[in-house]
């Protein structure tokens, strides 16, 4: 009989013990709403955002999210502000330009605040100077990338409100499809050419950051 | 990566070495984190995490990225790595430096004398900080 209820009471401690155990080790309680995430640039420089979905950690720390791709800061601001994401992963600049709008935004956290944007060219193109009259490829046409571009051109000697004009193309890979291609050489080097030249000589290109 | 391939990159420019720019940012609107402060700070964490992942398993992090970036060869991957290694930071507070680099681009009438500090909110890093420093 006493040996019966001390196995009672046993049962009943290791019961509550277990209880305890994974109420404390268990995942913060998720929110019901789902948020969604707009990322607006593929490439390196999203990193943390992709690996947060890929290894749960928005889950692991109790939100509901998802990421979505949206093309270019100015698109990322516009869902931002529209409702349709909870946050974006992007450039500041599009942001502070909307902000200086009166758009009700603000930055959270900067995981990287280096301009480290590179602009690439064929080989042959070795001056700065060179670079007038071509057509730079962005992802897009507005937000971190063009101001990005515009900053390195100013370094450069380049007018880029003057000296180039620009193309939206995307992601990497695609400009890099642009550049092979000799579609954004100069005007005055196109002029003086043959069409196979063209193809090997072409021009320039801003990435971002692979 | 772009080198290999016989291009040509301008990316030594004495002049924008050590500018700062709000490059790579976290942005949600004031509605939201008044609304929602412990989802806004969650999210703050899940990439200060991710960021930390990054930095301690290479391997892992690489094959994620082989999936997002789907243009890009394993050698790409592995020469962006360290780059990005020194670019992401463990405590990653919004620049107010990098929003005045903005200001003073904006063609906005109202650039040159906004404030940059109302454009950012330190407050869920520095909650993260004050944390991981308890620990």
């Amino acid at each position: 009989m006493k040996n019966a209820f001390v196995d009672k009471f046993l049962l009943w401690r290791v019961w509550f013990a277990l209880v305890v155990f994974f109420y404390l080790t268990a995942p913060l309680p998720v929110e019901a709403a789902k948020h969604m995430i707009g990322y607006t640039t593929i490439s390196f420089a999203r990193t943390p955002v992709w690996i947060a979905q890929d290894l749960r950690l928005y889950e692991k720390n109790g939100v509901d999210a998802e990421v979505v791709f949206l093309r270019g800061g100015t698109v990322g601001t516009q869902a931002l502000i529209g409702g349709s994401v909870s946050f974006i992963a992007s450039s500041g600049s599009a942001a502070v330009e909307a902000i200086l709008s009166g758009a009700d935004l603000v930055i959270l956290a900067g995981y990287s605040n280096l301009l480290d944007q590179m602009l690439v060219t064929k080989k042959e193109i070795k001056n700065p100077t060179q670079l007038k009259g071509a057509k730079i490829a962005l992802n897009s046409l507005s937000g971190g990338s063009m101001l990005a571009i515009k900053i390195i051109l100013s370094a450069l000697g380049i007018d880029p409100d003057k000296d180039v004009s620009y193309l939206a193309l995307g992601d990497p890979a695609s400009r890099f499809t642009a550049l092979k291609s000799g579609m954004l050489m100069p005007r005055s080097l196109q002029r003086r050419l043959t069409r196979w030249r063209r193809r090997q000589v072409s021009t320039f290109l801003t990435m971002s950051r692979l | 990566m772009a080198k290999k391939a016989g291009f040509n990159v301008f990316d030594d420019v004495p002049s924008l070495k050590n500018i700062d720019y709000p490059a790579d940012s976290l942005i949600a609107t004031r509605e939201f984190i008044r609304r929602e402060p412990l989802i806004a700070e969650r999210v703050v964490k899940s990439i200060a995490d991710a960021i930390h992942f990054y930095k301690n398993n290479k391997r892992q992090s690489l094959a994620i990225l082989a999936k997002y970036l789907k243009g890009l060869s394993s050698e790409d991957l592995e020469e962006a790595y360290p780059r990005y290694f020194s670019s992401f930071r463990d405590k990653p507070y919004p620049s107010v430096q990098g929003v005045q680099t903005v200001f003073k681009w904006s063609k906005h009438p109202k650039a040159k004398d906004a404030d940059p500090a109302r454009f950012v909110e330190r407050r869920f890093v520095e909650s993260l900080d004050r944390q991981s420093s308890k620990q």
